[in-house]
């Protein structure tokens, strides 16, 4: 917890945020529903500076480059938020503990709130008078194998989503931020990172439960999804880029190169991911390897 | 490059401490079944300032301890489990053997004649004088 104290400041992430504005507005229904939702994002919210934006001072080029990134993230906080739905299913059906539940579901709402500040992101690098940019419509399907018993499906699921997805996440958000100048930009980050520091938690001590209750099947059945999951993240490190050169100013707005990423993830596999696993007794074979230096350097 | 990897390591450290350990508990070893788990060795502290290769290297040998450190920790846990779990099974045994003991005694008892016999007189039993 103390790390999580020392990149938000004297915020307190359960406290609400007075200063809290709406984040995009044209994503929002036009009913009353409108100020509940803001109830609800502001308890968890993080001041974001969005008029200190240092946008003004970058080339077309590169705020096209940063709006082409801020999209594709768009795109994935927004399929997460079904991915955290279908995943509270697989809990309830293995009649996971309440607060496995409900950190579940709210990492959903989180990733709601994600989406938002994403779009207001993609408005920022924008020319103006565009388009006000909404999500990309995406549904997220997990593993599902009704053969097999809730409990192992529950776990293998929580290992894809949040031990190998929302780790990675947070490694290279912590990563990203490190680099990140522009205040909005090292702010949206902040508060994207935190919420994914307790996302990828969710899944350690999920599976720390379930190991404890149902044994050498559990395991089994991490041991199984491991590939898988690792596999998952890689394709979307491999992922082709938006257009664009990664100039310094775009690193100061928070973007690394995919060179950068593979570092990030080769590194993350070798020590924290394997040795977790392994901790667990979880057997990881070929991770190492598949991931090591070769895969980090290649391009 | 170099340096990135410098920061890959100290942004992994981190995320290991908050994330995985805090998560998982990694204190304590799991205990598969219900039993007792037994200490595992908490994962290193943050490495001094070294030149990147040697520190490339400390975090792989670190990872590597730390591997072989939780697999040999994961076995004890193993063998002490099936240890508690052969006394357990021993215990049950002879509590088994009890209860039939008990239980076949009642039944010797229970075909006794509800009065006389074992060691009350039997027969007139008291001396009218």
């Amino acid at each position: 917890m103390t790390d999580d104290l020392d990149l938000l400041g004297d915020v307190d992430p359960q406290g609400r945020d007075e200063h809290y504005e709406p984040t995009s507005p044209w994503w929002l229904s036009g009913t009353p529903l409108e100020a509940e939702h803001h109830r609800l994002m502001r308890r968890r919210s993080v001041p974001i500076p969005w008029d200190q934006s240092g946008v003004a001072k970058l080339t077309d080029a590169e705020r096209a480059r940063l709006a082409g990134t801020w999209t594709r993230r768009s795109e994935a906080e927004y399929l997460a938020i079904s991915t955290f739905s279908v995943l509270a299913i697989d809990l309830v059906a293995a009649m996971a503990p309440a607060d496995v539940i409900s950190l579940c579901l709210r990492a959903g709402i989180d990733e709601i709130r994600h989406a938002e500040m994403c779009l207001r992101m993609i408005e920022i690098y924008s020319p103006p008078g565009a388009v006000k940019p909404m999500p990309k419509p995406g549904m997220s399907s997990l593993p599902d194998d009704p053969d097999r018993p809730k409990l192992h499906q529950a776990l293998a699921n929580t290992m894809l989503v949040s031990c190998v997805s929302e780790t990675y996440a947070t490694t290279v958000l912590s990563a990203t931020r490190d680099l990140t100048t522009d205040p909005t930009a090292q702010a949206v980050l902040t508060s994207i990172y935190s919420d994914e520091v307790m996302h990828a938690r969710l899944g350690w001590s999920y599976m720390r439960h379930a190991i404890e209750i149902g044994g050498q099947g559990v395991i089994d059945a991490a041991a199984a999804m491991l590939p898988r999951a690792l596999r998952g993240v890689a394709n979307v490190v491999e992922r082709e880029r938006p257009e664009g050169a990664v100039t310094e100013a775009v690193r100061g707005h928070g973007l690394m190169t995919p060179q950068e990423e593979r570092v990030i993830y080769s590194t993350c596999v070798r020590e924290v991911l394997v040795p977790g696993f392994a901790a667990l007794g979880i057997p990881v074979g070929s991770a190492l390897e598949d991931y090591g230096d070769a895969w980090a350097h290649a391009a | 490059m170099t340096k990135h990897r410098e920061l890959a390591s100290l942004v992994s450290n981190k995320i290991w401490r908050t994330v995985v350990v805090a998560g998982a508990m990694l204190a304590t070893a799991p205990a598969c079944g219900g039993n007792k788990p037994a200490p595992v060795a908490p994962a290193p502290a943050d490495p001094a300032p070294k030149s990147v290769e040697a520190q490339a290297d400390d975090g792989k040998k670190a990872a590597d301890e730390q591997a072989a450190a939780a697999a040999k920790t994961a076995e004890d846990a193993r063998l002490l489990a099936e240890q508690e779990a052969d006394k357990a099974a021993k215990d049950a045994a002879a509590a088994k053997e009890a209860a039939d003991k008990k239980a076949a005694d009642d039944a010797a008892a229970a075909k006794k004649r509800p009065r006389g016999g074992g060691d009350r007189p039997t027969g007139r039993g008291f001396i009218l004088s």
